[in-house]
């Protein structure tokens, strides 16, 4: 699909990621010199449609979805026409999960990546990663943070218990659980397996 | 007093250290994640931070000259004690930049520093994000008018 330009230049892109949606519409305008982006996603649709806005460097991405044929208008507050760059449709994107994109975008960290001495996430931990994506889309509220020395910290909260499971560039998998209320932890070590990939996920799985 | 006779300890509970957070370290849900209130091994378990008289906004802009970063939280001296750690003023240090202070991690164990890690965070977001403004930034990614 080719993505329409709504102006030549500008520093603003919005960044629409079709997941499991078929056919979306996007129609750029300008009312009363404020652009709006309409995002029409297929009646047909049965998934929901994710928009990631990407306004500015300091602003965390943010996701918005629709389900069915429901019209979504994004706007930007206070900035004329001429600041909005275009609007692209990644169509490729499309089915591909949350953890799949987040290790996707892992691998364009390089070293140096928070600074000296900062390592690039550990390609071998992402591919291991990659392998194990259905189980970790499972875990409600997972998140991925690269850690500066190669690792990847899988983290998430399972009530009151914070959760870490760190998986290494030397293989081994390494699990923390902080009990927020009563102050207790429970650390552990062993080699990097499947078998304790899943143990730990399943014992551990949010609340 | 003096850190190994080298560097000024803080004392001040009341000051507020600026720390920068990157856009990878914030989970999903928005949150900082606790690692970047921690120092691990390749900074020498010491936690770079700068003095409250540079400014948040400076300190921001300083870092983001050169790096990434969602904005600048706060960790006050107190916080800091209150976890059972201390910070020291190393901007002597001709590596450091004006105003540079480190939070001392050294010789607190892995998971024992994860966890004053997360309370370190839990204090810090719990004040919110220094600079920018959140209210500033919530409307750059205003939802949508339907």
């Amino acid at each position: 699909m080719s993505a329409p330009t709504l102006v030549a230049a500008g520093a603003i892109a919005l960044s629409l990621t079709v997941a499991g949606v078929p056919v979306v519409n996007v129609r750029a305008e300008a009312i009363d010199e404020q652009p709006r982006v309409v995002v029409l996603p297929s009646t047909q649709a049965t998934s929901p449609l994710t928009v990631m806005w990407t306004g500015s460097p300091t602003a965390r991405p943010t996701l918005f979805r629709l389900t069915g044929g429901d019209p979504m208008m994004l706007t930007r507050r206070n900035i004329s026409t001429s600041s909005v760059a275009e609007v692209n449709v990644d169509a490729a994107i499309q089915g591909v999960s949350a953890i799949s994109k987040r290790i996707a975008h892992l691998r364009t960290l390089g070293d140096g990546w928070i600074g000296d001495h900062s390592l690039a996430p550990n390609s071998g931990v992402l591919a291991w990663l990659e392998q194990h994506t259905s189980e970790l889309d499972a875990v409600r509220g997972i998140s991925l943070i690269p850690m500066e020395d190669g690792s990847v910290a899988l983290r998430w909260m399972a009530g009151a218990l914070d959760i870490t499971a760190e998986v290494r560039p030397d293989w081994t998998l390494y699990t923390l659980v902080d009990d927020v209320e009563s102050d207790g932890l429970e650390e552990h070590i062993e080699p990097l397996t499947d078998s304790a990939l899943a143990a730990f996920l399943n014992s551990h799985a949010s609340a | 007093m003096t850190e190994g006779s080298v560097y000024p300890v803080l004392e001040d509970g009341s000051e507020t250290l600026l720390r920068q957070v990157h856009p990878d370290q914030v989970q999903e849900n928005g949150v900082p994640d606790s690692s970047a209130f921690m120092a691990k091994q390749p900074h020498n378990y010491l936690l770079s931070t700068r003095r409250e008289w540079v400014g948040a906004k400076q300190a921001y802009e300083d870092w983001v000259a050169e790096h990434k970063s969602v904005g600048t939280y706060g960790i006050t001296v107190a916080d800091i004690h209150d976890v059972e750690l201390s910070a020291f003023d190393d901007s002597t240090d001709p590596a450091m930049p004006q105003g540079h202070a480190s939070i001392d991690f050294r010789g607190v164990s892995d998971g024992a520093a994860r966890k004053r890690a997360r309370k370190l965070r839990d204090r810090s977001v719990q004040r919110e994000r220094i600079y920018p403004p959140v209210a500033e930034d919530e409307s750059e990614t205003a939802p949508v008018e339907t």
